[in-house]
């Protein structure tokens, strides 16, 4: 017995999590495909009925669907720049010791920890026009009044703005981790090669901490397009389809518009988005060699 | 020089007290440019209401406090040709005030930009600067935590000016069953967890032993796949077990984002255990799976 369990240990040990995959994930992709050619609005009575590609043929020609994917490449691609370089900023602030750092670090980390609904609660009491807090520091500032997610001019980038808030202690944390990595001897012969702290940090933090700085990104980039707590939490979609990002739309059509086979269309076409992304993913990620 | 600074740049007492001082100077010159500030943007402000330009805002407000008790509305609209309306000339900074802000707006810059010439005041400055930005809405939360919904609402009072109350904490845990969803979340995420490690480990274990490491691509490839895809299908395949509505459901959920993690943390680590320990266990006579799960853990 012990030693047939040792002959197929291999198997053993992953069958549980190839079993979890197997009936959790593949078999909900399989019959989301098999939904998103289909046409069904989940009722017992009648079951679905099969129209080959067109719910993606509809999707494709719709512009609600573009104008979707748009928003949510802008919002993604935005958020994550501005992360990113905040990050890195942060990061090397960090990078060296001073009072109260561990606490400051901890402290840092607080927006990341947050459960998401409460954060967008926090925020639409912010960004409330007429009483909430944005509008009182901004007057009181003499700049002029916001509608923030109130008008559809503005909702998108005040929803990047929650999310640059919310998600750049994760980058920073991320990028902190490859610089303290670095090793010291770079810096020690820069100094005495009379390297200023700029350059030195363009020419050997940057550098050197640049894979991580990579898969960063990328982790991000892909959360950020697949980012749904917050938008949900705060406009669900509105004001009018203003920041309605392709995972909002597939939310609305399947579980509002009972559309289950449009649904099932989106997420397809959302699916191979994310994965493009994760193929790139690890592409750099082979490129640059880090371990993950 | 510059190397041992990085390293422990708070070995002098001196230089540590100095710092302080300097970020202290810095906030006061803060508070200052900001009381400054904040007048003259308030002075603009009613200025622009009333129709008139600050310096005859000034010279109102002026005879306003000259006359005192015999203050009358009309008098000054009639002066001025101007239409006050219900605005409240008390709530107009006094004009002491008024002529002062210029000068404390100066004045807070200039502490501001001094301090920032002391060593190590800019680097705190940027830090807890960022923090405080980072921090604030935290700190809003829990202020509002012990306020009544009027104070939270009402923008015109400051962010300190309110009465303390407990109330919506005791309403918490007796309006609404507070423990009952905690109880649910903390059992929800300790089950999850637990069978994510009984599922994780031995495959995380196999993945680094063996190198298998297109199953730990795939494992990846699952934590990238956005969530709603999973919605509709689960849902017919828990109702089809008979799983819906019940705790086993949302843990399998929550094994969805539990495992990759696990796997993704895990994988590393065993990869680090050397073969040469596994090894020696098999001689001793433990047999393999076993030894999987005693030395590596």
């Amino acid at each position: 017995m012990s030693r047939w369990v040792d002959k197929h240990l291999k198997i053993l040990f992953l069958l549980p999590c190839l079993l979890f995959i197997v009936f959790m994930v593949l078999f909900p992709l399989g019959y989301n495909i098999y939904m998103s050619t289909s046409k069904w609005s989940m009722s017992a009575l009648s079951s679905p009925e099969f129209v080959g590609a067109s719910n993606y043929l509809m999707l494709f020609r719709s512009p609600r669907f573009w104008s979707a994917v748009g928003r949510t490449l802008y919002y993604a691609f935005v958020a994550v720049a501005i992360q990113t370089l905040l990050g890195i900023g942060i990061a090397q602030m960090l990078n060296r010791s001073f009072f109260g750092k561990g606490v400051a670090k901890t402290l840092f980390l607080l927006p990341v920890v947050a459960t998401p609904v409460a954060v967008g609660m926090v925020w639409q009491m912010i960004y409330e026009p007429t009483i909430g807090l944005g509008n009182a520091i901004l007057t009181s500032m003499g700049f002029p009044r916001q509608l923030f997610l109130g008008s559809s001019a503005s909702a998108l980038n005040a929803l990047i703005f929650i999310d640059v808030w919310e998600w750049t202690p994760m980058v920073m944390l991320m990028v902190l981790a490859g610089m303290v990595a670095i090793p010291k001897d770079p810096y020690e012969s820069a100094v005495v090669d009379g390297a200023t702290a700029f350059q030195r940090f363009r020419y050997i933090t940057l550098p050197l901490a640049s894979p991580t700085i990579l898969v960063a990104v990328l982790l991000r980039l892909i959360d950020a397009i697949k980012t749904f707590d917050i938008i949900y939490a705060t406009t669900k979609g509105g004001p009018g389809f203003a920041t309605e990002t392709i995972n909002i739309y597939a939310t609305l059509a399947t579980f509002q518009y009972y559309s289950f086979g449009e649904g099932a269309a989106i997420t397809m076409c959302f699916f191979v988005i994310v994965m493009s992304m994760a193929i790139m993913f690890n592409a750099a990620k082979k490129r640059v060699e880090v371990e993950y | 020089m510059q190397l041992s600074k990085r390293k422990k740049p708070f070995t002098d007492t001196r230089m540590n007290v100095l710092a302080v001082l300097g970020v202290l100077l810095f906030v006061v010159g803060l508070a200052l440019a900001w009381r400054g500030w904040s007048t003259t943007v308030k002075v603009g402000d009613y200025a622009r209401t009333l129709g008139v330009d600050r310096g005859t805002l000034s010279q109102i407000r002026r005879d306003v406090e000259d006359l005192g008790d015999d203050y009358r509305k009309a008098v000054i609209e009639q002066k001025y040709e101007i239409r006050i309306g219900r605005l409240s000339m008390k709530a107009i900074p006094a004009s002491s005030d008024m002529a002062r802000a210029p000068w404390l707006l100066a004045l807070g810059l200039l502490l501001m930009a001094g301090s920032l010439f002391v060593p190590g005041v800019g680097k705190y400055v940027l830090i807890y600067g960022v923090l405080l930005i980072t921090v604030f809405p935290f700190f809003w939360m829990v202020l509002a935590s012990f306020k009544n919904n009027v104070d939270i609402i009402d923008a015109t009072r400051g962010m300190f000016d309110f009465t303390p109350t407990t109330r919506n904490y005791v309403s918490v845990f007796n309006q609404y069953d507070f423990l009952r969803p905690t109880f649910n979340s903390f059992y929800v995420a300790l089950m999850s967890t637990g069978l994510g490690l009984i599922i994780g480990l031995p495959a995380a274990y196999a993945v680094a032993r063996w190198k298998l490491y297109k199953i730990s691509l795939i494992i990846l490839v699952v934590r990238m796949i956005p969530g709603i895809t999973f919605l509709v299908p689960w849902y017919l395949l828990f109702l089809q077990l008979g799983l819906t509505n019940t705790f086993a459901a949302l843990i399998m959920s929550h094994l969805l984002v539990a495992l990759p993690f696990i796997i993704w943390i895990m994988v590393p680590f065993f990869g680090n255990v050397p073969r040469e320990l596994e090894e020696a266990a098999w001689v001793d006579g433990s047999a393999q799976w076993r030894t999987g799960a005693r030395k590596n853990l």
